[in-house]
């Protein structure tokens, strides 16, 4: 067989044509594919403007990166300026694209967008970030609500106090229908009840039997009989008017066991009715707690959402064996076998990063100088942390404008098949800035203002083991009110001077356990100063404010309380009353019939001794020789 | 009248190479391709040698498409045979050195289908040439005029689509 020599210049002319086709156009192929594996990936659209490879130096850049937050279609969840970075060319081969060193400068997060990026978004399974949201909103309820407005509002209880909806007083109503209810049928039992009649039935029989009558033995017997029946039916009648009266019983007790359980309700009417209007006892060790608490759970939040992301994006070896698992080889298309790496690359890995960027709330509002600065590098940045065996690192100075920086500094480390995540944050003599507290009370500050703070956070987040501190000084502080003007009331003004006075600010928190049942524990000087300096006050009508309103309850209880006393007394007295009357009276025939039966039986005594005499007398003639 | 041309070249050159060798090289390099999955590395290369021999591109066509047909029906025996000689210890460091090499993993040789359909591939190779040569031979020998005289066989040639084929192929001569 000979070489087909045209077939050389096809397909020569062919591949050029191929070459040329693929390399004009290669831009917007690769931009394209990007920006759809990433959008997929993100659940919302990724966008990259102006990307342009080179083939001979394998190097990327591009103008501008759009991250759309997947919750937020008309938000970018951070956006970049140029970026640029080459990838290794060996790693090609196997599909693995590592980046050596990448370059991203002006990076925002949190920035508008002017287009929709929607994307369609895979349903996402709950992970870590939903159980510590839900532990921390667990704990946020927990919060103390400390409202001084209930002690300027003490003379207005009427209206503050629904007095219907009161427990003991629905219970003292339900009380009155149980005693009228209970009452009527003993009533309505007792007016038919044939007691009466059985009585004075036994009444005439005991006095038609009369032993006087009985002249021998025969009819003293007869007359025993008699009174031994009459009595065996006194006696069933005395035990069922017993009974009877042991049921009238029981039914009353239980209504006055009721009557007395009202004093129960009003306790906890009292307690329910302070939780309501806000005068619940106040522990001063709560101030820095109520004040922080929601500032601290959402910075706490938000470096949760970094560690989330970090766990999401960082799979640990036993995630990616889930994913990657062979279930079994697809029929007719084989199966892939493994051998060892000489060289293990992870799919995708970026080696080094150097990042600058701007983040806070500020950028979305394009104030560039409030919002926090970001310099630093990152390194490791890797889909398959196992493979590459290191733990992602990040070293992160982040700054305001004429302030000293934070630094952060991170190892994630999803190398295992557990991961652990530690984060550490420090910073000494920074610009505070404004913190906003999220309190409305006119005696609460809504910001805190502090010029220079010293800060030490950390965060270790071993499996879903989670053990976080934060360590704040604040000097040169000062607490912003909302409303400024000075208000008339002696409590709030005591409480705003506290605040107006703390000298300097120190707060601690920890969060620490599993991440579904994470415990917090925060700190504060201000609960010391606040001890010393407002207790007297705030106690003193705090205490004025709950005596008032527990008189207030016992007065509308009170009154119902004797009404239903009273009732119950009187249908208690008229059923109880009766039943005695019965009682008493069948015990009296009792006691005649027992007398008439014992002079019956000395009568029979009499006569057995009479025949006994006669009887010896007769037997003596008889045996007389 | 250019696009006819072209077509008729392109239909010349599927014809070219007539002789039994020619014919049973094409039949032989398409049941090859055909055998295996379209994406590998020697599946290129198998395109690039049948495109550069001057063998015969019509036959090479139609096995092609014949043995993709039927190859599905094997790819369980190639997967037992892939999975075989892929797991057998004494090839181990073989298959190693091949999978760490940077080329090498675009064959896709760690796959069991892969692997099974190119070993049956060389070894039915040339059972394949010799069969379609001797086919070539004996249908030239005596079994084309019969053929030719088969009602169905009339009855293609005769059609209008047929006509047009030859006028189409026959331009230029």
């Amino acid at each position: 067989m000979t070489m087909r020599k045209g077939a050389l210049y096809f397909l020569l002319v062919l591949v050029v044509i191929t070459s040329a086709v693929l390399y004009f156009f290669r831009d917007k192929r690769i931009e394209a594919y990007l920006e759809r594996s990433a959008s997929d990936s993100n659940g919302g659209k990724v966008e990259i403007d102006n990307l342009h490879f080179s083939v001979f130096n394998l190097t990327f850049k591009f103008d501008r990166l759009q991250w759309t937050d997947p919750d937020d279609r008309w938000r970018n969840l951070f956006e970049t300026g140029p970026v640029e970075f080459s990838i290794e060319t060996t790693p090609l081969f196997w599909k693995k694209f590592i980046i050596h060193e990448m370059k991203v400068a002006g990076v925002m997060a949190g920035t508008k967008r002017v287009t929709d990026g929607y994307w369609p978004k895979a349903p996402e399974e709950p992970g870590l970030l939903d159980d510590v949201i839900e532990s921390v909103e667990k704990e946020v309820r927990g919060l103390p609500v400390f409202n001084l407005d209930a002690l300027k509002k003490k003379a207005n209880l009427d209206s503050l106090l629904n007095v219907d909806q009161l427990q003991a007083v629905l219970s003292a109503k339900a009380l009155r229908v149980d005693i009228d209810s209970t009452g009527g049928y003993w009533e309505q039992f007792l007016k038919t009840y044939d007691a009466k009649q059985k009585i004075a039935d036994l009444e005439s029989q005991a006095k038609a039997i009369s032993v006087a009558d009985a002249k021998d033995l025969n009819g003293f017997v007869n007359t025993l009989q008699k009174v031994k029946d009459l009595r065996a039916s006194a006696t069933a009648l005395q035990n069922e008017i017993t009974t009877t009266k042991k049921r009238a019983d029981g039914d009353f007790s239980r209504l006055t066991g009721t009557v007395k359980n009202l004093d129960n309700l009003v306790k906890e009417d009292f307690e329910a009715a302070k939780k309501k209007i806000g005068l619940a006892d106040f522990n001063f060790k709560d101030v820095g707690k109520m004040l922080f608490g929601n500032p601290f759970r959402d910075r706490f939040q938000g470096v949760m959402e970094y560690v989330d992301l970090g766990r999401k994006y960082l799979p640990t070896a036993q995630k990616l064996m889930a994913v990657n698992k062979v279930e079994s080889p697809p029929r007719f298309k084989g199966q892939d076998i493994s051998f060892p790496r000489t060289f293990a690359y992870p799919k995708f890995l970026i080696r080094d990063l150097h990042l600058s960027a701007a983040v806070g709330s500020a950028v979305s509002s394009n104030n560039f100088s409030e919002a926090l600065h970001l310099t630093g590098e990152a390194s490791g940045i890797t889909t398959e942390p196992p493979v590459y065996g290191k733990p992602t690192t990040f070293d992160v100075e982040i700054f305001k404008p004429n302030s000293n920086a934070y630094a952060v500094r991170g190892v994630l480390d999803h190398t295992g098949e557990i991961p652990a995540d530690t984060l550490r944050l420090s910073a000494a003599n920074f610009r505070l800035g404004k913190i906003d507290l999220k309190q409305d009370k006119p005696y609460l500050p809504a910001q805190l203002d502090g010029q220079r703070g010293t800060v030490n956070a950390m965060v270790a987040l071993r499996g879903d083991q989670l053990r976080a501190s934060v360590e704040l000084l604040v000097n040169q502080l000062n607490f912003i009110f909302a409303d400024n003007a000075v208000n008339g009331d002696r409590i709030t003004q005591a409480i705003r001077g506290v605040f107006s006075s703390v000298p300097d600010f120190r707060f601690s928190a920890t969060a620490a356990g599993p991440t579904k049942d994470l415990k917090f524990r925060i700190s504060s000087n201000l609960d010391e100063i606040f001890a010393q300096r407002v207790r007297g006050i705030v106690q003193e009508n705090l205490q004025r404010a709950q005596q008032e309103l527990r008189q207030r309850i016992d007065k509308e209880v009170a009154a119902r309380r004797k009404e239903v006393e009273t009732l119950l007394a009187a249908k208690q007295a008229l059923v109880m009353n009766e039943v005695n009357k019965y009682e008493k009276t069948v015990q009296d025939q009792l006691t005649v019939i027992d007398a008439k039966k014992q002079e019956v039986e000395k009568k029979i005594e009499a006569e057995k001794k009479k025949g006994e005499v006669k009887l010896k007398k007769g037997l003596e003639k008889l045996l007389k020789p | 009248m250019f696009f006819l041309q072209f077509i008729s070249k392109f239909i010349k050159v599927l014809r070219a190479g007539a002789t039994p060798g020619q014919i049973a090289g094409g039949v032989m390099l398409g049941f090859m391709i055909g055998l295996m999955p379209f994406m590998t590395l020697q599946g290129v290369a198998l395109w690039i040698v049948l495109f550069f021999l001057n063998v015969n591109l019509s036959a090479a066509t139609f096995a092609i498409f014949a043995s993709s047909f039927f190859a599905f029906l094997f790819d369980p025996l190639f997967h037992n045979l892939g999975f075989w000689v892929l797991t057998t210890p004494g090839l181990q460091s073989t298959w190693t050195s091949l999978y760490n090499m940077p080329v090498a993993p675009l064959s896709r040789f760690n796959n069991t289908v892969v692997m099974g359909s190119l070993l049956g591939g060389i070894v039915l190779a040339l059972p394949v040439f010799l069969l379609a040569r001797k086919g070539v031979i004996s249908y030239r020998s005596g079994l084309e005029e019969r053929i030719k005289k088969w009602k169905v066989v009339r009855w293609i040639t005769g059609s209008k689509i047929a006509t047009w084929y030859f006028k189409i192929r026959d331009i230029g001569e």
